[in-house]
């Protein structure tokens, strides 16, 4: 890619909008270029300070109990709601997301797509963020932390919705990230957990009845991978899938079970 | 109204958004006030047509555009419409651009300039950028939100971007310390 290319596409660029492979162009010319690196450093400064100074107000204390108070006697009369206080908010979106997308595929075997599920991750987990294939992507723990980054912002505009997670802190991990990728016609959610070591595990909710009969493990890419289930309520069921059987056991230690 | 909690609980982290681009539109903050009312209830009682999966926070805007759009402005009677002309001087066509030492000098000095030269835009131009660039909204949402094509989401974007880069180099260049690069 030649400079002017690259000031080209560079507001598509900060705006998330270029796709996959016109997006590494660009990264690849920043890196390479420091007269571009510089236009981009100073572009991304200003929107900073353009938010920071313009774009950045709070709305006044007490404005949504205004709201409900002066709205509820016309706003309840229509209100149609399902009930999900068994969960967060985000985890029942997350939970929705994964159970349509196992509704199209409740016949499958269960192994089977936890085993897919594990191949992903470790496809897509090779140590950076983004866009890995057309159909899946995932949001790392650097772009969390740095909210306007362009590759940040980047991948955010394409996670449309929420995800459900796990605290796993006690053991030792932290989330880097959701991952989500279409499966049969519908969009399928994980979240994916790392170590200081480099362990990983994966998190999805799943309705029990295709977890049921999970195998003890999982073979991806000739590793043995443990899964373990536990019911999580509403007829869905939390799978964990682990790298090895000690982290496995460490889990069901820290959580009691057998 | 325990239906009505959870629905709040769900705008809640919005609604900062919704209020300052709402303050940003209407330019007041009774009128800002009274745009994210009308936004919030009709996002409680539309709250059943959400698809769940796509972007909350898209849909809310979606609606706070409507009301904004056909709402509003028509109750106002102020329809904001400023012509480019006016903010933008004929033949200038190259777009100066900042170092990151250049915004560290006009974060100094700049006061109010930034948010008067948005407000200066035409409410269109001035709502893409707004939903672009302050609230993250994909072209394709904005797209969706404001009923027009994706090529001019785009191009409001980036003749409102060019607006503001000019207004504040000009300013920059007032205060005398401005290294322009007009390059692109």
């Amino acid at each position: 890619m030649k400079c002017h290319e690259a000031k080209r596409h560079l507001d598509l660029f900060m705006d998330g909008e270029l796709s996959v492979p016109e997006n590494l162009k660009v990264l690849e010319h920043l890196n390479l270029c420091h007269p571009c690196a510089d236009v981009y450093e100073g572009e991304k400064a200003l929107r900073a300070l353009l938010r920071a100074r313009v774009g950045s107000g709070i709305a006044p204390a007490g404005l949504v109990d205004r709201l409900l108070a002066e709205e509820a006697p016309a706003a309840s009369a229509v209100a149609v709601f399902p009930r999900r206080r068994w969960m967060s908010a985000a985890a029942a979106a997350g939970f929705f997301l994964v159970m349509l997308a196992l509704v199209f595929s409740a016949k499958d075997n269960p192994v089977a797509f936890a085993y897919e599920m594990a191949v992903k991750h470790q496809k897509t987990h090779g140590g950076f963020c983004g866009v890995h294939q057309d159909d899946s992507l995932c949001v790392c723990i650097h772009c969390s932390s740095e909210p306007d980054h362009a590759v940040c912002s980047f991948f955010r505009t394409r996670i449309g919705h929420e995800v459900g997670t796990q605290d796993l802190t006690d053991l030792g991990y932290s989330m880097i990230g959701a991952q989500v990728w279409e499966r049969q016609g519908s969009k399928v959610c994980w979240t994916v957990y790392h170590d200081t070591a480099g362990n990983t595990i994966s998190y999805g909710l799943v309705p029990t009845k295709l977890a049921k009969e999970p195998g003890p493990l999982l073979v991806c890419d000739g590793v043995e991978r443990p899964v373990v289930m536990i019911p999580a309520g509403g007829g869905m069921t939390s799978v964990f899938v682990f790298d090895s059987e000690t982290e496995a056991q460490r889990f069901r230690d820290a959580r009691n079970l057998k | 109204m325990e239906t009505q909690a959870e629905f709040a609980e769900r705008v809640k982290p919005h609604l900062d958004s919704l209020y300052r681009t709402a303050l940003r539109m209407t330019g007041e903050s009774a009128g800002a006030e009274d745009l994210v009312q009308e936004t919030f209830l009709k996002a409680y009682r539309g709250f059943a047509q959400f698809e769940p999966g796509s972007n909350f926070k898209a849909w809310l805007f979606t609606i706070l555009t409507h009301a904004f759009i056909n709402d509003y402005r028509k109750r106002s009677r102020s329809p904001l419409v400023t012509d480019f002309a006016e903010v933008e001087p004929e033949g200038a066509t190259e777009t100066p651009h900042f170092s990151a030492e250049d915004v560290e000098r006009l974060a100094d000095r700049l006061g109010d300039q930034a948010k008067r030269a948005l407000d200066r835009l035409p409410a269109e131009h001035r709502l893409v950028f707004i939903l672009s660039t302050f609230e993250d909204l994909s072209y394709k949402e904005i797209s969706a939100a404001l009923g027009v094509p994706i090529g001019t989401v785009m191009s409001r974007l980036f003749r409102a971007r060019s607006v503001l880069r000019r207004e504040l180099s000009d300013f920059a260049r007032q205060e005398g310390y401005f290294q322009e690069k007009s390059d692109r």
